[in-house]
Protein backbone atom coordinates (compact mmCIF):
# COMPACT_ATOMS: atom_id res chain seq x y z
CA UNK A 1 0.00 0.00 0.00
CA UNK A 2 2.84 2.37 0.90
CA UNK A 3 4.56 1.64 -2.40
CA UNK A 4 1.38 2.27 -4.40
CA UNK A 5 0.81 5.59 -2.64
CA UNK A 6 4.41 6.74 -3.13
CA UNK A 7 4.44 5.73 -6.80
CA UNK A 8 1.12 7.51 -7.37
CA UNK A 9 2.38 10.62 -5.63
CA UNK A 10 5.53 10.66 -7.75
CA UNK A 11 3.54 10.14 -10.94
CA UNK A 12 1.30 13.13 -10.15
CA UNK A 13 4.14 15.45 -9.14
CA UNK A 14 6.25 14.44 -12.16
CA UNK A 15 3.36 15.10 -14.53
CA UNK A 16 2.73 18.47 -12.89
CA UNK A 17 6.38 19.48 -13.03
CA UNK A 18 6.65 18.39 -16.68
CA UNK A 19 3.54 20.31 -17.65
CA UNK A 20 4.55 23.48 -15.82
CA UNK A 21 8.09 23.58 -17.17
CA UNK A 22 7.05 22.93 -20.76
CA UNK A 23 4.42 25.66 -20.60
CA UNK A 24 6.72 28.29 -19.21
CA UNK A 25 9.69 27.61 -21.42
CA UNK A 26 10.14 26.58 -24.97
CA UNK A 27 12.09 23.49 -24.05
CA UNK A 28 14.03 21.80 -26.79
CA UNK A 29 14.40 18.75 -24.65
CA UNK A 30 11.81 16.17 -25.47
CA UNK A 31 10.85 13.14 -23.44
CA UNK A 32 13.56 10.97 -25.00
CA UNK A 33 16.30 13.53 -24.47
CA UNK A 34 15.17 14.06 -20.88
CA UNK A 35 15.25 10.33 -20.25
CA UNK A 36 18.76 10.06 -21.65
CA UNK A 37 19.91 12.99 -19.50
CA UNK A 38 18.35 11.35 -16.45
CA UNK A 39 20.17 8.09 -17.24
CA UNK A 40 23.49 9.91 -17.64
CA UNK A 41 23.02 11.76 -14.36
CA UNK A 42 22.05 8.53 -12.59
CA UNK A 43 25.09 6.85 -14.11
CA UNK A 44 27.36 9.58 -12.80
CA UNK A 45 25.74 9.30 -9.38
CA UNK A 46 26.26 5.53 -9.35
CA UNK A 47 29.88 5.76 -10.47
CA UNK A 48 30.70 8.47 -7.93
CA UNK A 49 29.03 6.53 -5.12
CA UNK A 50 30.97 3.42 -6.08
CA UNK A 51 34.20 5.44 -6.18
CA UNK A 52 33.49 6.97 -2.79
CA UNK A 53 32.82 3.54 -1.30
CA UNK A 54 35.90 2.00 -2.91
CA UNK A 55 38.08 4.87 -1.71
CA UNK A 56 36.54 4.62 1.77
CA UNK A 57 37.24 0.89 1.99
CA UNK A 58 40.82 1.47 0.83
CA UNK A 59 41.40 4.18 3.44
CA UNK A 60 39.84 2.10 6.24
CA UNK A 61 41.98 -0.92 5.39
CA UNK A 62 45.12 1.25 5.05
CA UNK A 63 44.53 2.86 8.45
CA UNK A 64 43.92 -0.54 10.05
CA UNK A 65 47.06 -1.97 8.47
CA UNK A 66 49.49 0.92 8.80
CA UNK A 67 48.46 2.48 12.11
CA UNK A 68 47.34 1.31 15.55
CA UNK A 69 43.96 2.97 14.96
CA UNK A 70 40.79 1.11 14.03
CA UNK A 71 38.05 2.47 11.79
CA UNK A 72 34.90 0.42 11.38
CA UNK A 73 33.71 -0.34 7.86
CA UNK A 74 30.28 0.71 9.05
CA UNK A 75 31.32 4.38 8.84
CA UNK A 76 30.59 3.91 5.13
CA UNK A 77 27.04 2.80 5.94
CA UNK A 78 25.89 6.40 6.12
CA UNK A 79 23.03 7.70 4.03
CA UNK A 80 24.70 11.13 3.74
CA UNK A 81 27.41 9.52 1.61
CA UNK A 82 24.82 8.54 -1.00
CA UNK A 83 23.21 11.99 -0.92
CA UNK A 84 26.56 13.80 -1.16
CA UNK A 85 27.52 11.55 -4.08
CA UNK A 86 24.39 12.83 -5.83
CA UNK A 87 25.55 16.41 -5.30
CA UNK A 88 28.97 15.51 -6.67
CA UNK A 89 27.23 13.95 -9.67
CA UNK A 90 25.32 17.18 -10.29
CA UNK A 91 28.55 19.19 -10.32
CA UNK A 92 30.25 16.75 -12.69
CA UNK A 93 27.18 16.62 -14.94
CA UNK A 94 27.05 20.40 -15.11
CA UNK A 95 30.75 20.56 -15.98
CA UNK A 96 30.20 18.01 -18.75
CA UNK A 97 27.20 19.89 -20.13
CA UNK A 98 27.61 23.59 -19.29
CA UNK A 99 25.43 24.59 -22.24
CA UNK A 100 22.34 23.06 -20.63
CA UNK A 101 22.25 25.50 -17.74
CA UNK A 102 23.80 28.47 -19.54
CA UNK A 103 21.10 28.32 -22.22
CA UNK A 104 18.46 28.30 -19.47
CA UNK B 1 27.74 11.46 -28.35
CA UNK B 2 30.89 10.34 -26.56
CA UNK B 3 31.62 6.79 -25.45
CA UNK B 4 31.67 8.02 -21.86
CA UNK B 5 28.13 9.34 -22.22
CA UNK B 6 26.91 6.03 -23.62
CA UNK B 7 28.53 4.09 -20.78
CA UNK B 8 27.18 6.46 -18.16
CA UNK B 9 23.68 6.23 -19.64
CA UNK B 10 23.83 2.44 -19.59
CA UNK B 11 25.08 2.42 -15.99
CA UNK B 12 22.39 4.93 -15.07
CA UNK B 13 19.64 2.93 -16.75
CA UNK B 14 20.70 -0.19 -14.84
CA UNK B 15 20.90 1.79 -11.59
CA UNK B 16 17.44 3.32 -12.11
CA UNK B 17 15.99 -0.09 -12.97
CA UNK B 18 17.66 -1.54 -9.90
CA UNK B 19 16.28 1.22 -7.70
CA UNK B 20 12.74 0.62 -8.95
CA UNK B 21 13.10 -3.15 -8.50
CA UNK B 22 14.48 -2.79 -4.97
CA UNK B 23 12.13 -0.09 -3.69
CA UNK B 24 8.87 -1.02 -5.39
CA UNK B 25 8.94 -4.81 -5.79
CA UNK B 26 9.46 -7.66 -3.31
CA UNK B 27 12.88 -8.46 -4.84
CA UNK B 28 14.88 -7.67 -1.67
CA UNK B 29 12.45 -9.67 0.47
CA UNK B 30 12.91 -12.67 -1.82
CA UNK B 31 16.69 -12.28 -1.95
CA UNK B 32 16.74 -12.07 1.84
CA UNK B 33 15.40 -15.63 2.03
CA UNK B 34 18.69 -16.84 0.54
CA UNK B 35 20.53 -15.14 3.40
CA UNK B 36 18.18 -16.35 6.12
CA UNK B 37 19.31 -19.62 7.58
CA UNK B 38 16.63 -21.17 9.81
CA UNK B 39 16.70 -20.46 13.53
CA UNK B 40 17.49 -23.39 15.82
CA UNK B 41 16.24 -22.49 19.28
CA UNK B 42 17.50 -25.45 21.25
CA UNK B 43 19.17 -25.78 24.67
CA UNK B 44 22.81 -24.67 24.64
CA UNK B 45 25.61 -23.95 27.07
CA UNK B 46 25.55 -20.19 26.45
CA UNK B 47 23.78 -17.45 24.56
CA UNK B 48 26.19 -15.17 22.68
CA UNK B 49 24.81 -11.78 21.64
CA UNK B 50 27.04 -10.23 18.98
CA UNK B 51 27.66 -6.49 18.77
CA UNK B 52 25.52 -4.42 16.47
CA UNK B 53 24.74 -0.74 16.27
CA UNK B 54 26.74 0.14 19.37
CA UNK B 55 25.96 2.79 21.96
CA UNK B 56 24.48 6.18 21.11
CA UNK B 57 26.00 9.47 22.19
CA UNK B 58 23.73 9.61 25.24
CA UNK B 59 25.02 6.27 26.50
CA UNK B 60 21.92 4.27 25.60
CA UNK B 61 21.90 1.27 23.28
CA UNK B 62 21.10 1.77 19.61
CA UNK B 63 17.87 0.25 18.31
CA UNK B 64 19.70 -2.66 16.71
CA UNK B 65 21.75 -3.36 19.82
CA UNK B 66 18.70 -3.13 22.07
CA UNK B 67 16.75 -5.52 19.85
CA UNK B 68 19.52 -8.13 19.98
CA UNK B 69 20.00 -7.66 23.72
CA UNK B 70 16.32 -8.18 24.46
CA UNK B 71 16.27 -11.22 22.20
CA UNK B 72 19.20 -12.69 24.14
CA UNK B 73 17.54 -11.96 27.47
CA UNK B 74 14.30 -13.55 26.26
CA UNK B 75 16.19 -16.70 25.25
CA UNK B 76 17.82 -16.77 28.69
CA UNK B 77 14.44 -16.34 30.37
CA UNK B 78 13.16 -19.30 28.37
CA UNK B 79 15.85 -21.37 30.03
CA UNK B 80 17.69 -22.21 26.82
CA UNK B 81 21.13 -21.58 28.35
CA UNK B 82 22.60 -20.80 31.79
CA UNK B 83 25.06 -18.18 30.50
CA UNK B 84 24.45 -14.93 28.64
CA UNK B 85 27.49 -13.44 26.89
CA UNK B 86 27.34 -9.90 25.51
CA UNK B 87 29.81 -8.47 23.05
CA UNK B 88 30.46 -4.89 21.98
CA UNK B 89 33.26 -2.35 22.33
CA UNK B 90 33.09 1.34 23.14
CA UNK B 91 32.61 3.53 20.07
CA UNK B 92 36.05 4.82 19.05
CA UNK B 93 37.43 3.41 22.31
CA UNK B 94 35.65 6.12 24.31
CA UNK B 95 32.50 6.16 26.41
CA UNK B 96 30.63 3.13 27.70
CA UNK B 97 31.21 -0.19 25.97
CA UNK B 98 28.22 -1.77 24.27
CA UNK B 99 28.86 -5.07 26.08
CA UNK B 100 28.82 -3.35 29.48
CA UNK B 101 25.63 -1.37 28.76
CA UNK B 102 23.93 -4.59 27.62
CA UNK B 103 25.10 -6.39 30.77
CA UNK B 104 23.74 -3.59 32.96
CA UNK B 105 20.37 -3.81 31.21
CA UNK B 106 20.27 -7.58 31.68
CA UNK B 107 21.01 -7.21 35.40
CA UNK B 108 18.28 -4.57 35.71
CA UNK B 109 15.71 -6.98 34.34
CA UNK B 110 16.70 -9.75 36.69
CA UNK B 111 19.44 -11.77 35.03
CA UNK B 112 21.90 -12.70 37.81
CA UNK B 113 25.37 -11.17 37.58
CA UNK B 114 26.92 -14.64 37.74
CA UNK B 115 25.15 -15.62 34.51
CA UNK B 116 26.47 -12.65 32.50
CA UNK B 117 29.72 -12.38 30.59
CA UNK B 118 30.77 -9.12 28.92
CA UNK B 119 33.37 -8.89 26.16
CA UNK B 120 34.29 -5.34 25.20
CA UNK B 121 37.44 -5.55 23.10
CA UNK B 122 36.39 -7.26 19.86
CA UNK B 123 35.78 -4.83 16.98
CA UNK B 124 34.87 -7.18 14.15
CA UNK B 125 32.83 -10.38 13.87
CA UNK B 126 36.04 -12.35 13.43
CA UNK B 127 37.49 -10.86 16.61
CA UNK B 128 34.23 -11.57 18.45
CA UNK B 129 34.44 -15.27 17.56
CA UNK B 130 38.07 -15.39 18.64
CA UNK B 131 37.58 -13.54 21.95
CA UNK B 132 34.46 -15.51 22.81
CA UNK B 133 36.36 -18.73 22.26
CA UNK B 134 39.02 -17.56 24.71
CA UNK B 135 36.32 -16.75 27.27
CA UNK B 136 33.91 -19.65 26.80
CA UNK B 137 35.81 -22.71 25.58
CA UNK B 138 37.83 -23.00 28.84
CA UNK B 139 34.45 -23.19 30.65
CA UNK B 140 33.52 -26.14 28.52
CA UNK B 141 31.06 -24.12 26.46
CA UNK B 142 30.87 -25.30 22.86
CA UNK B 143 27.21 -25.28 21.93
CA UNK B 144 26.05 -21.67 21.81
CA UNK B 145 22.93 -19.86 20.70
CA UNK B 146 24.16 -17.10 18.44
CA UNK B 147 22.15 -13.89 18.45
CA UNK B 148 23.03 -11.89 15.34
CA UNK B 149 21.20 -10.19 12.49
CA UNK B 150 19.54 -12.48 9.97
CA UNK B 151 21.72 -11.37 7.07
CA UNK B 152 25.00 -11.88 8.92
CA UNK B 153 24.00 -15.19 10.54
CA UNK B 154 25.73 -17.46 8.02
CA UNK B 155 29.07 -15.61 8.21
CA UNK B 156 28.97 -15.42 12.00
CA UNK B 157 28.12 -19.11 12.32
CA UNK B 158 31.04 -20.11 10.08
CA UNK B 159 33.44 -17.96 12.11
CA UNK B 160 32.24 -19.47 15.39
CA UNK B 161 32.57 -22.96 13.94
CA UNK B 162 36.15 -22.20 12.96
CA UNK B 163 36.82 -21.11 16.52
CA UNK B 164 35.66 -24.40 18.02
CA UNK B 165 31.99 -23.70 18.71
CA UNK B 166 28.86 -25.56 17.73
CA UNK B 167 26.65 -22.55 16.97
CA UNK B 168 22.86 -22.63 16.86
CA UNK B 169 21.37 -19.63 15.11
CA UNK B 170 18.94 -17.42 16.98
CA UNK B 171 18.81 -14.41 14.65
CA UNK B 172 17.21 -11.16 15.68
CA UNK B 173 15.66 -9.30 12.77
CA UNK B 174 17.43 -5.93 12.83
CA UNK B 175 15.58 -5.08 9.63
CA UNK B 176 12.20 -6.61 8.92
CA UNK B 177 12.35 -9.17 6.13
CA UNK B 178 8.66 -8.73 5.29
CA UNK B 179 8.40 -4.93 5.33
CA UNK B 180 6.54 -3.89 2.19
CA UNK B 181 7.29 -0.17 2.37
CA UNK B 182 9.81 1.27 -0.13
CA UNK B 183 11.98 2.57 2.71
CA UNK B 184 11.93 -0.81 4.46
CA UNK B 185 12.90 -2.58 1.26
CA UNK B 186 15.73 -0.12 0.58
CA UNK B 187 16.98 -0.66 4.14
CA UNK B 188 16.81 -4.42 3.68
CA UNK B 189 18.64 -4.17 0.35
CA UNK B 190 21.36 -2.07 1.96
CA UNK B 191 21.84 -4.68 4.69
CA UNK B 192 22.02 -7.41 2.09
CA UNK B 193 24.56 -5.45 0.03
CA UNK B 194 26.72 -4.90 3.11
CA UNK B 195 26.61 -8.59 3.96
CA UNK B 196 27.44 -9.65 0.39
CA UNK B 197 30.51 -7.38 0.43
CA UNK B 198 31.47 -8.62 3.92
CA UNK B 199 31.14 -12.25 2.82
CA UNK B 200 33.30 -11.59 -0.24
CA UNK B 201 35.93 -9.81 1.86
CA UNK B 202 36.02 -12.58 4.48
CA UNK B 203 36.40 -15.21 1.76
CA UNK B 204 39.18 -13.33 -0.04
CA UNK B 205 40.97 -12.72 3.25
CA UNK B 206 40.69 -16.42 4.11
CA UNK B 207 38.64 -15.86 7.27
CA UNK B 208 35.89 -18.31 6.25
Amino acid sequence: MNAVFVVGLLAVSTTLAWTLTTRRRDRRLGLRATGLALCEFAGLWTVLLALNLALGVTIVLAVRTATPFFISMYVLNDISLAIASGLQAFVVYWRRHPGVTEAA
Amino acid sequence: MSAASVILRCVGAVALGGFVAVAYTPAPNLLNRVFSPPARLEPAAAIVVLAGGGVRGDGSLSDVSLRRTLHGIALYRRGLAPLLAFSGPAAGGMGPAEGDVRSALAREVGVPRSAIISETTARTTREEASRMSALLLPRGVRRVLLVVDTQGAYRAARLFERNGFDPLLAPAEDVSSVDGSPEGRLDLARRLAIEIVALAYYRVAGYL
